[in-house]
């Protein structure tokens, strides 16, 4: 079966092959995130970090005017003392201390001209391939970005700590750790030797959203003394599942966002409104935690 | 008639031209008509200069490039298969362009390089056309029309399967962003993704403008093409290759944005008529106007959200369109 | 331009008979050659092979010589003008852009027409009685002043031959007398005129030579009245056929009789 058009595949090959090239942006070399102890600046103020994605950030000094597109974020560096040096802040950013501050639009996909006009010295953006443009357009106009994924607790842990190297408070940040760290081992104090309930947890939808294996919602169940039914999910963060798979499960609780519906043919099943805030990866978990274990172990919270 | 198109061909120039300084004047930033001028004169402050000569002029360019490119091919395959209701789209390209996207995007390649994407969507649309074409060439020897559009209409639904396919299995994320890259827009695009549209649509657009009078012979029928002294075979394989890749290149870096390969053509013909000479390089013009200030209506209208720029297209084409109609039966 | 076929067979993809088989005839230069038989016996299929329009099975279908699938279409094009049986546009075309169709074998992709190409135009234009309409839209055209348009635009290539399949169909009597007399003056001239056509009586009367082809063969080939008689008519058309001499013109007459 020939074609007959040889010629435009050959040229279509070429260029695509000739006119890309190389893009800028290395890809993670498998460093940890953090400070890059090697490449210490001259000056005391500059300083190199590993960001979540991998990427050296070099910052020429302490940034004080900061965008963060991602809320766990910003809510991070607020509680790091460092919320007056925001600009900005996205359409998702509904705290009253940030009401005044102008919006770029959503987390992902901001608009880029409103991004670039607030002069930010540093941004915050969420690591992920929903928004390849953003760090390219940032690339461009010259503007850091530190890339964050707050994927599970620790990674949670080490945006906090990241964060903290980029403002000089590493010590505000390890207090920050601590204290979760002191609030999640107290939930799993309290619930120790209880009976861990199978329990879903859905984000609502239909078919439900259901939290998958490699969050830290699903850590924060096994914190608050439950067993995530959906540990085998081949998408490991967020997914989609049929109303039937829950059910053959033999789930003992369903967890559901407040404000979150779901099927009508999961209604007759033991469920449980969370309040609405556990599902941000921010410094709050272990509020979250505690939240989760009073309403599965109602018992052992007199 | 020639005078005409003349005079029309020089208001959509204008039009054109209009439509890439209100680009670059206006967008989700308010900047003075002064700042604006400082930087296309050289100067202005770093941060207009990034918003000016990155983000909104090569954002009007890939309007012009994308919008006349779909224009005219539409404008080709409404001849070629002698059917006022073909758009660029109808021999499955943009089924297989976003199955290619699609894929990508789940796959999570995306992050490896800026055009893992644009290929992979390019790649689609090949597919796609291979496949059409391949179908419709094994039944019998030539391009038969007939043939042709039901090859389309059925890869079209099979890639349409297959988006399906790999949505239902997919992170919540990966679903926004496929959607959204289906819906169409024109941001996030570098310099060098519009040198790669240019090398492809601009030498194609030239080949395609010199096939007019071919095309005005297909336009009442191959039988009647080949005795007025047209290479039938040879013609169709060039001009759907050629347009199909225009086509193809337009999705590959703006997603699916419809209506424009549809109507813009029908529109400049109901003005001017169907002479091939005045009809593509008219349509090229006016679907690159058009395009230009969809993408700026979609920039400001809900700043700094972005309406998707096929919404854009439909709601403005539309009436435009049936008034269009409307005058011409009226006449 | 002569054409000529020589055991030439015909077979559509779909066929399970031959549309054309073994079908050897000649054309002369200059000649008035009409092609008869009933429906389905291969006219139109005649027509399109000599042109190269559709794959020959066997043998050779050529044009002043040359096998037809030689000659380049443009060259052919300014050579012989045809006029299929049927054609619709999809688009809205006015009759003039229409018939200055007829000039692009001489013009190329890019040249414009010059002073030579639209006097060609006009003349089409008048000898089919269609100056009139040069502003109309084809599509608000009746069904024979499109036919006639379309005879203009083969006239505009200036052709030395043409072929036309059916061309008087839907005219009325003045206008098809005017393209028939305007066809006999062509091939006075020198023009050789292939004509296909349904119209027995008219084709004795104007042609000078006639095919008659049943299913796909040759039954008779030759001048008017060795070809127009009522016992090879007769085994064509399965019709009882009577042929006498029409007293007013001199030519052969058929008159159908009742079947009893």
């Amino acid at each position: 079966m020939t074609l007959g058009r040889p010629l435009p595949f050959l040229l279509t090959t070429l260029l695509v092959v000739a006119g890309t090239g190389c893009d800028a942006g290395s890809v993670g070399d498998g460093q940890a995130p953090g400070l890059d102890d090697d490449h210490h600046g001259a000056s005391s103020d500059s300083l190199i970090l590993m960001d979540q994605a991998g990427q050296r950030v070099a910052l020429d000094r302490r940034p004080t005017r900061i965008v963060s597109l991602v809320p766990a974020a910003t809510e991070a560096l607020v509680g790091l003392g460092a919320g007056n040096t925001l600009v900005g802040r996205t359409d998702y950013d509904d705290g009253p201390e940030l009401a005044d501050l102008p919006s770029v639009g959503g987390g992902l996909n901001p608009s880029l001209e409103r991004l670039v006009s607030l002069g930010p010295e540093l941004v915050i953006r969420f690591e992920g391939e929903q928004d390849r443009v953003t760090p390219r357009a940032l690339d461009r106009a010259g503007i850091p970005h530190l890339g964050v994924r707050p994927d599970r607790i620790q990674d949670i842990q080490e945006m906090i700590t990241l964060l903290g190297q980029a403002l000089g408070r590493e010590e505000k940040a390890r207090g920050l750790i601590q204290t979760m760290n002191s609030d999640l081992d107290e939930v799993r104090a309290r619930v120790a030797g209880a009976d861990p309930p199978r329990v879903v947890f859905l984000l609502g939808g239909d078919p439900p959203w259901v939290v998958g294996p490699e969050t830290f919602l699903h850590e924060l169940l096994e914190v608050a003394g439950a067993r995530n039914a959906m540990d085998d999910l081949a998408a490991p963060l967020y997914a989609p599942v049929s109303v039937e798979e829950i059910a053959q499960r033999e789930v003992d609780r369903v967890l559901v966002l407040e404000g979150a519906t779901i099927p009508s043919a999961l209604q007759q099943l033991p469920i449980q409104r969370v309040r609405n805030g556990v599902q941000s990866p921010g410094i709050r978990v272990g509020d979250s935690a505690r939240h989760l274990s009073e309403l599965l172990h109602p018992q052992r919270w007199p | 008639m020639a005078v005409r198109g003349l005079v029309a061909g020089i208001i959509l120039a204008l039009a054109t031209l209009a439509a890439i300084l209100l680009s670059v004047r206006y967008g989700a930033v308010h900047l003075a008509a002064h700042e604006v001028l400082s930087v296309l004169l050289g100067g202005g402050t770093d941060t207009h200069r990034f918003i000016v000569l990155e983000l909104r002029l090569p954002r009007a360019l890939l309007g012009v490039l994308v919008g006349g490119g779909l224009a005219l091919s539409g404008a080709v395959f409404q001849a070629l298969l002698r059917n006022p209701l073909a758009e660029p789209y109808i021999l499955g390209i943009s089924g297989g362009a976003a199955a290619g996207a699609v894929l990508s995007l789940a796959l999570g390649l995306t992050t490896a390089a800026s055009w893992l994407l644009p290929g992979a969507a390019f790649a689609g649309a090949l597919v796609a056309i291979a496949l059409v074409f391949g179908v419709a060439i094994s039944a019998d020897r030539r391009l038969d029309v007939r043939v042709l559009l039901l090859s389309g209409v059925v890869v079209g639904a099979f890639f349409s399967a297959c988006i399906a396919l790999i949505l239902s299995l997919a992170e919540a994320q990966t679903v926004r962003s496929a959607i959204l890259w289906m819906m169409g827009s024109l941001g996030g695009v570098s310099w060098k993704g519009i040198a790669i549209v240019a090398t492809y649509t601009l030498p194609a657009c030239v080949l395609l403008l010199g096939m007019a009078r071919a095309l005005n012979l297909m336009s009442i029928g191959e039988e009647t093409a080949s005795y007025l002294g047209t290479e039938v075979e040879g013609v169709k394989r060039l001009a759907y290759g050629v347009a199909s890749l225009v086509a193809a290149a337009g999705v590959a870096f703006a997603g699916v944005i419809g209506f424009v390969g549809l109507v813009v053509p029908h529109g400049v013909r109901l003005l001017l008529g169907s002479d091939h000479r005045i009809l593509l390089p008219l349509s090229f013009l006016a679907g690159a106007a058009f395009l230009t200030l969809a993408d700026l209506l979609s920039r400001v209208v809900l700043a700094p959200a972005e309406i998707p720029i096929g919404v854009i297209t439909a709601f403005v084409g539309v009436p435009f369109f049936l008034i269009l109609l409307r005058r011409s039966l009226q006449a | 331009m002569t054409f000529t076929a020589n055991a030439l067979s015909v077979r559509y993809r779909a066929g399970v008979r031959r549309a054309l088989s073994e079908v050897t005839m000649s054309v002369p230069r200059g000649s008035l050659y009409a092609v008869l038989g009933p429906n389905g016996s291969g006219k139109s299929t005649l027509m399109k092979a000599l042109l190269g329009t559709v794959q020959i099975e066997e043998g050779v279908a050529a044009v002043e010589g040359r096998a037809v699938d030689e000659w380049p279409r443009r060259e052919l094009a300014r050579h012989v003008g045809a006029v299929s049986q049927a054609e619709s546009t999809a688009f809205p075309l006015s009759v003039r852009q229409l018939v200055e169709m007829g000039r692009y074998p001489y013009l190329g992709p890019l040249r414009p027409m010059g002073p030579e190409d639209r006097a060609a135009v006009e003349s089409a234009l008048e000898r089919c009685d269609v100056s009139g309409l040069a502003h109309r839209q084809v599509g608000t055209l009746s069904g024979g002043e499109f036919q006639r348009v379309r005879i203009a635009r083969a006239l505009a290539q200036e052709p030395s031959a043409l072929i036309l399949d059916e061309p008087t169909a839907s005219l009325d009597i003045r206008h098809e007398m005017g393209i028939l007399r305007l066809l006999k003056r062509s091939a006075r001239e020198g023009v050789t005129v292939v004509l296909i056509t349904h119209h027995l009586n008219l084709a004795a009367r104007f042609a000078d030579l006639l095919l008659l082809l049943d299913e796909g063969r040759v039954v008779a080939e030759g001048p008017v009245d060795q070809v127009f008689r009522s016992e090879i008519l007769e085994s064509v058309y399965r019709w009882p056929l009577s042929v006498t001499l029409d007293p007013i013109t001199g030519s052969p007459l058929l008159i159908p009789l009742d079947q009893d």
